[in-house]
C-alpha cells in the first residue's frame, strides 16, 4: 500500500497545553465537591438521627391511652385526650414513629 | 518510559505529597498519543478532547488500584480504547441500530470538520477506515499509523498476535481495493 501516514487531522493552537490544565482543574474541582460530598452524606443521616432522637424523646414523655369504646388501634398523648370531644372525634393514629392524619369528622 | 519508571512512578502517586508529580508525568508523557489514538476513532476533535479528558480522569481515579501486570501506557491506551468504542456505541440512536450507521454519520462529520485538512486521498482513507468493523479499524490504526508492535496492540484490545495480523492483511487489501477503484 503506497504510504498515506501523514497525519491529515488538526487541533487548536496550544491545545496540548490547555488539555492538561483542564484536566488538573477538572480533578481539582472533583476532589472539592468530593469532600463536600461526603460531608453532605455524612451529615444527611446526623441530622436524620438527630431528629428521630428528638422526636422520641418528645413523644415517649407522654403517656398514650387506647380507646377501646368504638375504634380500634388509636392512640391519643394525655394531651389530647383532655382536648377531643369523642362524638365529633379527630382521630390521630401513630404507626410506629411515623405519624399519619386521618381527620374523620363526624 | 521503562518499567523501574512505572514503578517510581506508582509509588509517587501512592504517597498523597508527590501524588501531583506523578500525575503531571503520566499526561506529559502520554496526553499526544493518546488524544491521538482516540481521535483516530472518532474523527471529531471535540469528542476526541472529551474521551481523552474522561480517560485521564480515569486513570487518576483507579491508578491506586492498577496491578502493574502491563505498562502503564498500554493500561492508559486500553482506557481510551474501551472509552472510545463506548463513546461510538452510545452514538446509536437505539439499541439496535449498526454501528456501520454511526459510521456514516462520521463521514458526514469528516466532510465539514474544520480540524481536517487532508487531500482527498486522505479523505477518501479516512471514509474507508470508517467502514471497517471497529475493532478491525483501530488495530489498523495503531499498527499502520502509529506504528506499534503486534504484541503492544495485542495487549490492549485483548485479541491475539495472529487474529490482528490477518485482521491487518484484511484490513490492508479492502482499502487497496477501495483506494484503486476511485
Amino acid at each position: 500500500m503506497k504510504n498515506y501516514k501523514r497525519n491529515p487531522f488538526k487541533t487548536p493552537e496550544n491545545y496540548f497545553f490547555d488539555l492538561k490544565n483542564n484536566i488538573q482543574n477538572i480533578i481539582i474541582e472533583k476532589n472539592n465537591f468530593f469532600i463536600k460530598n461526603i460531608l453532605f452524606k455524612i451529615k444527611k443521616p446526623i441530622i436524620a438521627t438527630s431528629a428521630l432522637i428528638l422526636f422520641i424523646l418528645i413523644f415517649k414523655n407522654n403517656t398514650t391511652y387506647t380507646d377501646q369504646n368504638n375504634l380500634n388501634n388509636i392512640f391519643y398523648t394525655e394531651n389530647e385526650i383532655e382536648k377531643f370531644d369523642f362524638n365529633n372525634a379527630e382521630i390521630l393514629h401513630f404507626i410506629d414513629y411515623e405519624i399519619e392524619y386521618d381527620l374523620l369528622i363526624n | 518510559m521503562n518499567e523501574v519508571n512505572d514503578k517510581e512512578l506508582l509509588k509517587m502517586f501512592q504517597e498523597p505529597n508527590t501524588r501531583n508529580e506523578a500525575f503531571n508525568h503520566i499526561i506529559n508523557y502520554n496526553q499526544e498519543r493518546i488524544y491521538w489514538h482516540i481521535r483516530k476513532i472518532v474523527l471529531c476533535h471535540e469528542d476526541a478532547n472529551d474521551i481523552t479528558q474522561n480517560t485521564f480522569l480515569l486513570v487518576y481515579k483507579n491508578l491506586n488500584k492498577f496491578n502493574g501486570k502491563s505498562k502503564i501506557y498500554t493500561w492508559i491506551y486500553r482506557i481510551a480504547t474501551n472509552e472510545s468504542i463506548t463513546f461510538l456505541k452510545k452514538q446509536k440512536k437505539h439499541v439496535f441500530e449498526p454501528l456501520e450507521n454511526v459510521s456514516s454519520r462520521l463521514k458526514y462529520h469528516l466532510q465539514e470538520d474544520v480540524y481536517f485538512d487532508g487531500n482527498k486521498i486522505e479523505k477518501k482513507l479516512q471514509e474507508t477506515l470508517l467502514e471497517l468493523p471497529i475493532k478491525q479499524k483501530i488495530a489498523f490504526n495503531m499498527k499502520y499509523f502509529e506504528n506499534m508492535k503486534y504484541k503492544e496492540i495485542s495487549e490492549i484490545l485483548g485479541t491475539s498476535i495472529g487474529a490482528l495480523k490477518a485482521n491487518y492483511h484484511h484490513a490492508k487489501e479492502k482499502i487497496k481495493k477501495k483506494l484503486e477503484l476511485d
